[in-house]
């Protein structure tokens, strides 16, 4: 899923494919975004001539959503919430421990390639904070040590 | 009509404005900073907060559209409340740096601060945000983003006036700004309007920064002169000199706005070239004498060539550059003083100036083409008036703020005009034909006389006098008049309301208008 490679084809045939939906550029922003795991910045032109915008409208968009990425990201990514509820329930210590163990912060990739590390406020499951997502799935109630175990059985 | 009720004021508003609108037929001021007249709603300033009875939460002002029965406050306790509100939300991250930003005095953000805010900051200035500053957009448009309130006047500007979109909100929240694309400038030539539509000191431009301080200036109504279309502008001036061109608005013209290459026209108004003294060609170079020698001296040579070869061997080209009341001085001074009806005209553009587009910019580069072929003087004066010269009819010429020599090149000029015995040029600069002249009287240019240009459309605008000219150059027509009681010592009105109500009488075109009722916007011709 998370593939690096990326080719002005695939992307002009993404925008054409979609470019007559309604709210046509947040469908073709998302579908980039799933397929590369990130929006590289050559595809602003791109986009932008298929619907008829300019390149700063779409580049407002795109930088307004902090989910769509300017540079690929890790092999996985790990999303920690950091809102009130997570916050109340051992966020910080989490976080801390996260950012320990991968000798990264908010944002940034390990040197591996492996893991990217994202901040997120509120996953919509504050019954089981602290709450976090490992690529598609969501975890609750997690503990330094599940999170170790998580990680652990990542390639 | 609905009658809506502001602060205690009646008025039957026309269906359809909007409050702000209703308030200011009323002679009220709602504050906003987002709203234009011309441009779409947005209502993301919240500056136009106001009362209306019987609904719940305030309303903004510029979305509300009026409706019979509807009763405003704009100063009610909850009112004022919100407007100190907003005007603290918009400056919590505003870097103060008023001292240096040239939208002082003029900022709508000071202004607004003493009317509705008036209390301290209770944001730290360490934790403000940091933005870009002093950021080079193109198009002599300087942005700075600390200062911005994201009202988003010039992105919809860019929008739905230019279509060019160039700049666009970028990020969210706290880091919201303005920016173009990342490698991209300003690419259109309306970009100067940002600038005057934007409420702060965001946007500034590049040539007016840290030149002169707004209030040090004067502002005179004018009409630009760079093209026939004829924008109605305000002229900005110190002492004499010209530091801005801003659009005035006028319905009838320009609406709110003007091109970039007619904002800065004045540049060419404020060069070495202007002529401040008379100029007589002697042993082929131009010696310098007085005015009222110069005028002298004209007087002579017009009097030697009719006692030699009749009234008809003098003739007059004039350019669309000159005024309705220069062209009608003119006129009058070849047909009654000199007896002559060898009247040609010449509206000439530049090769490679920019053409006719489907906003304001006009491919003919003279204001008052329209103004010339009016008062029934064909534009074909450098060929008709070459025949005369080549038939050894015409003996002497009178150039009015006509540039022929430009026009036709150097070498098809004396080809067309060499065989002259005399060339008597009026002009503002030393331009390439009043170098060739036996004669130049030095003249006023348009931001120093009073008169009118009438536009392509027709629309006929004054042009007030916004300061003296230079030296001892005078207006064309005080000029003319001077030169003509030279000859026939009659004297003759120089003021432009006497010349006008006279061009209105005699001329069909002109007919029915009166120089007073011109106004603001001007009044069209009657064909």
């Amino acid at each position: 899923m998370n593939t690096n490679g990326w080719d002005k084809a695939s992307i002009s045939a993404i925008a054409q494919e979609l470019k007559d939906q309604p709210g046509a550029l947040m469908v073709i922003l998302r579908r980039i975004q799933d397929e590369l795991g990130w929006i590289p910045q050559p595809s602003v032109p791109l986009i932008a001539d298929a619907l008829n915008l300019s390149r700063a409208e779409v580049h407002g968009v795109i930088s307004f959503y902090h989910d769509f990425r300017d540079h690929p990201p890790g092999r996985h990514v790990l999303r920690l919430c950091r809102a009130e509820s997570c916050q109340a329930m051992g966020a910080v210590a989490l976080a801390r421990h996260v950012k320990d163990r991968l000798g990264i912060d908010f944002g940034q990739t390990t040197a591996d390639g492996r893991i990217t590390l994202d901040a997120v406020y509120c996953l919509g499951n504050c019954a089981c904070s602290p709450a976090i997502t490992m690529d598609d799935d969501i975890y609750g109630r997690v503990s330094p040590a599940k999170i170790d175990k998580l990680l652990e059985s990542l390639e | 009509m609905p009658k809506v009720t502001i602060n205690g004021k009646e008025l039957d508003a026309p269906a359809g404005i909007n409050l702000i609108q209703a308030a200011e037929m009323l002679g009220m001021e709602i504050p906003h900073y987002c709203y234009h007249p011309a441009l779409t709603v947005v209502g993301n300033c919240r500056m136009c907060l106001v009362e209306v009875e019987k609904a719940p939460k305030l309303q903004i002002a510029c979305n509300t559209q009026v409706s019979d029965g509807m009763v405003v406050h704009t100063n009610s306790e909850r009112a004022r409340a919100a407007q100190q509100a907003v005007l603290e939300f918009l400056l919590i991250n505003h870097p103060i740096d008023c001292p240096v930003c040239d939208q002082a005095g003029e900022c709508k953000l000071q202004d607004y601060y003493m009317d509705y805010d008036r209390q301290p900051s209770r944001f730290p200035l360490g934790k403000k945000n940091k933005k870009g500053k002093a950021i080079d957009i193109g198009s002599d448009v300087m942005l700075d983003q600390e200062r911005c309130i994201l009202c988003a006047r010039c992105t919809r500007f860019l929008d739905e006036v230019t279509h060019t979109s160039e700049l666009a909100i970028f990020e969210r929240g706290d880091h919201n700004r303005i920016d173009t694309y990342p490698g991209r400038k300003l690419n259109n030539k309306y970009a100067g309007n940002i600038i005057d539509i934007c409420p702060v000191g965001a946007l500034t431009e590049k040539d007016f920064r840290f030149r002169m301080r707004v209030w040090y200036m004067h502002r005179t109504p004018s009409v630009c002169a760079g093209c026939e279309r004829g924008c109605a502008i305000d002229i900005y001036e110190n002492h004499g000199r010209i530091y801005r061109y801003k659009p005035r608005h006028n319905p009838l013209v320009n609406g709110y706005w003007m091109c970039d290459e007619g904002r800065h026209s004045f540049t060419n108004l404020q060069t070495e070239r202007r002529i401040t003294r008379a100029l007589y060609q002697s042993d082929g170079r131009l010696v310098p004498e007085t005015f009222s020698a110069g005028l002298r001296r004209a007087a002579g040579a017009i009097r030697k060539c009719g006692e030699a070869n009749g009234a008809r061997a003098i003739g007059a080209l004039v350019g669309a550059q000159a005024t309705n009341e220069e062209i009608f001085a003119l006129k009058s001074f070849m047909n009654d003083v000199i007896g002559s009806d060898v009247i040609g005209g010449m509206s000439y553009s530049p090769p490679g100036s920019s053409g006719d587009d489907d906003l304001l910019i006009r491919a003919n580069k003279n204001p008052n083409t329209r103004g010339l072929s009016a008062q029934g003087i064909a534009l074909d004066g450098l060929d008709t008036l070459a025949q005369e010269v080549s038939s050894g009819r015409l003996k002497m010429l009178i150039a009015l703020r006509a540039d022929a020599c430009t026009a036709l090149g150097e070498a098809e000029f004396i080809k067309r005009f060499g065989p002259l015995d005399y060339l008597l040029v009026f002009d503002t600069d030393v331009n390439e034909t009043a170098q060739m002249a036996n004669q130049v009287i030095p003249i006023a240019a348009y931001p120093e006389i009073e008169g009118t240009f009438t536009n392509f459309q027709g629309v006929v605008q004054r042009l007030h006098r916004a300061f003296d000219p230079p030296g001892e150059a005078k207006s064309a027509i005080e000029a003319i008049t001077d030169l003509s009681m030279l000859l026939d010592g009659v004297e003759r009105p120089q003021a432009a309301d006497r010349i006008f109500a006279e061009m209105a009488a005699r001329e069909a075109a002109f007919a029915g208008l009166e120089y007073e009722k011109l106004g603001h916007n001007g009044l069209k011709l009657n064909v």
